[in-house]
């Protein structure tokens, strides 16, 4: 008798465990079924986003190339003569002056004996911020 | 009636009764077997054709061309470019309804400047799915209508050629044709470097034939092609084609060339002629100028040296044949640099009577006048040079192939044998392409080959200071440079005509600078001039200018003794 009790008092707790794995289960198959689903979709996404990246990468390689093109045609014997003539420059009467450097330099200080001095400094070159101290002194 | 009888009558109304219900099952089954037998024909026996004619209607495929490899000079500077452009396609499927014809042509029509009645007339006449209707728009236009998307409208990607310099050394460049092919040129000399490999794409359609968004995919990525670098120095090349229409232009001469090579490589720094590559397709009788190499040819065989001297007295018989100096001057007792230096015919009749015909044909060979110079230009020709084996060959010939007549070579063939008369004696292989360089970092270098030696370093430096001796006279020449050493030889040929001469001419003068180590040799030529000027007179000043402007760019410093003289 008593065994047919516990028994009894069982049944309502197993027909709750039996709902909750049902639900588990059709949670389940639900998310399986999804699962393709969300993959074609973030495969789609990805291959149009591909696409889209890759037509970027051809609009910007047609674009380096048209600006070789531009920069080539600024930089053409055509656009440079006309310019110069624009800002009055001539063919030269004379032929250009070559420099010939010999080999037997004895120091780099005999090349610049001709130009205007460097301005000496301390030897210790001063700080930007000691001037601020320096001004705050006064 | 008998039962008998009744019987007989059922069984024949039964026998009619199943005929009738055999015949209507026969006449659907023959219309099944047909349209069976249709559908067999559709689906197994012409499926592929099927197919295709399916895709085509929804899915169109196209090349996709490959940019074509760059062209730089020498020095690097772009002289050709590719850029990418767009061919518009319609489909005659979308434009069958006029009214979007007529709207999607009026927007078409607006961006690109076609006509759009044209537009539509040419789609409604095609007979194509997709009918091309422009080639190689701009790419912002493309661009501008892919935003608009006139209905039916497809724009395939291709790319063409654009140059930054103009005209500049059109006649070497080429050009390509609308299937991306070299034509002419160097574009059709090198196209299996340039070309590249193009690649495939597929574009989808809806049933209107209206290309899907996003619907264009690539199969295959194009490969760009190999960049190559001439040894056309852009800067000279430019002087060179000013030079030319100047020269042309005073001497009213009906065509010309001008050809500036390195002598000891046969780099070509520019190339410039009227007709276009006349220089190398024109057989012309070069005159004078071949004295020099009459000259070389005595010398190399020790027959004669600079000094060697004869009489001139202004004529000479070649059997029985009178042969005469320019306006039958006499120049007495005379040496062989004084022969080149007044251009004394007589006095190259002396040499090539010393010589003799077999030795002198047989030098002429190793020059290579009779076969083509090999230079990477289309469509060379090869020289005439008649020999005592030739039918209608006459001693005199020999006379005066000596001073450039009765042979027929092309400028380059004789500005690459004067290069060996004054490089130390070796033929050089004339060529345009210095390097090429592919995609992928390859970098190929032309293949320079030891040329053939023909005549000694000896002779070739007597020859440059005997041609030195030309053009370094006492008075001023014309074709003496301001700036740097150099020497030359002029030529004025009259051109062949019927049975002998006419009064027309083609003057020429060549020259190389410096003279101590020759960086350039310089062919002028002027075809046909009307001011009827000697090469000296009118080809000789500008071989001056051009040896004066071309070699500061190779950065050769002027000749020491000629600095502050005017």
């Amino acid at each position: 008798m008593a065994t047919r009790q516990q028994a009894l008092a069982r049944f309502p707790q197993s027909t709750l465990t039996l709902r909750w794995g049902l639900i588990v289960s059709i949670s389940l198959l639900a998310l399986s079924a999804l699962i393709p689903v969300l993959q074609a979709s973030l495969i789609t996404t990805q291959g149009h986003d591909l696409q889209l990246l890759k037509q970027n990468r051809t609009r910007l390689t047609s674009e380096i190339r048209l600006l070789e093109s531009e920069l080539a045609g600024l930089n053409s014997l055509e656009r440079i003569e006309r310019r110069a003539r624009e800002i009055g420059l001539i063919d030269p009467d004379t032929p250009p002056i070559f420099i010939q450097i010999s080999n037997n330099l004895t120091s780099v200080t005999k090349t610049t004996e001709g130009l205007p001095g460097k301005e000496i400094s301390d030897s210790n070159p001063t700080l930007w911020w000691r001037s601020i101290f320096k001004e705050d002194q006064h | 009636m008998g039962e008998a009888a009744t019987k007989e009558y059922m069984a024949q109304r039964s026998a009619r009764k199943t005929r009738r219900v055999w015949l209507p099952i026969l006449l659907f089954g023959a219309c099944f077997a047909v349209l069976l037998g249709r559908l067999v024909h559709i689906q197994v026996i012409n499926h592929d054709n099927y197919s295709v004619q399916a895709e085509n209607t929804l899915i169109g495929n196209d090349i996709l061309e490959a940019p074509r490899g760059k062209i730089f000079d020498r020095n690097g500077q772009p002289l050709v470019l590719s850029i990418d452009t767009w061919d518009l396609y319609i489909s005659t499927r979308a434009w069958s309804v006029n009214e979007t014809a007529k709207q999607a042509a009026k927007t078409i029509a607006h961006e690109t400047g076609l006509d759009d009645k044209k537009l539509q007339l040419l789609v409604h006449e095609s007979s194509l799915v997709d009918q091309v209707v422009a080639r190689d728009l701009s790419y912002e236009t493309g661009l501008k209508l892919m935003d608009l998307a006139p209905l039916g409208a497809v724009l395939l990607p291709n790319t063409a050629r654009s140059y930054p310099n103009g005209k500049l050394a059109l006649e070497i460049l080429g050009f390509i044709g609308t299937d991306n092919l070299g034509l002419a040129g160097i574009e059709a000399v090198y196209d299996s470097l340039l070309a590249g490999e193009p690649g495939n794409f597929v574009y989808e359609r809806d049933s209107r034939g209206t290309p899907i968004p996003f619907g264009i995919h690539i199969i295959d990525e194009p490969a760009a092609g190999s960049s190559i670098k001439l040894t056309i120095d852009r800067r000279i090349q430019s002087i060179a084609e000013k030079e030319l229409a100047r020269a042309l232009k005073e001497n009213e001469g009906t065509g010309g060339t001008i050809v500036i090579m390195d002598p000891f490589n046969g780099e070509i720094f520019a190339l410039a002629s009227e007709p276009e590559l006349s220089a190398i397709t024109q057989l012309y009788e070069p005159g004078s100028v071949l004295k020099v190499i009459t000259a070389a040819i005595g010398l190399d065989l020790e027959i004669i040296t600079p000094e060697t001297t004869y009489f001139d007295t202004g004529i000479t018989y070649v059997h029985g044949e009178p042969i005469q100096n320019w306006e039958s001057r006499s120049y007495g007792l005379t040496t062989m640099t004084e022969v080149l230096q007044h251009s004394i015919n007589t006095g190259s009749v002396f040499m090539v009577e010393q010589i003799g015909a077999e030795n002198f044909h047989k030098y002429l060979e190793r020059f290579s006048f009779n076969t083509a110079t090999g230079i990477d230009l289309p469509k060379e020709a090869e020289g005439i040079v008649p020999t005592p084996d030739d039918k209608n060959w006459s001693p005199v010939d020999l006379a005066t192939q000596s001073f450039g007549q009765s042979i027929s070579i092309t400028p380059l063939q004789l500005i690459r044998a004067f290069a060996a008369t004054i490089n130390g004696g070796y033929l050089v292989q004339p060529h345009i392409l210095m390097s090429s360089l592919s995609e992928s970092g390859e970098q190929d270098e032309f293949e320079k080959k030891q040329g053939l030696k023909v005549i000694s370093p000896e002779t070739s430096t007597s020859i440059r200071e005997m041609l030195n001796k030309v053009v370094n006279t006492y008075t001023w020449h014309p074709a003496r440079p301001r700036h740097y050493s150099s020497g030359g030889k002029s030529g004025t040929a009259n051109i062949p005509a019927m049975g002998g001469y006419s009064e027309d001419q083609i003057i020429s003068f060549m020259s190389f600078a410096p003279l101590e180590n020759p960086r350039v040799v310089i062919l002028v030529k002027i075809d046909r001039n009307k001011n009827k000027l000697t090469g000296t007179e009118a080809a000789g000043p500008v071989i001056a200018r051009l040896i004066d402007k071309t070699l500061p760019l190779l950065n050769v410093p002027p000749t020491a003794r000629y600095v502050g003289v005017k």
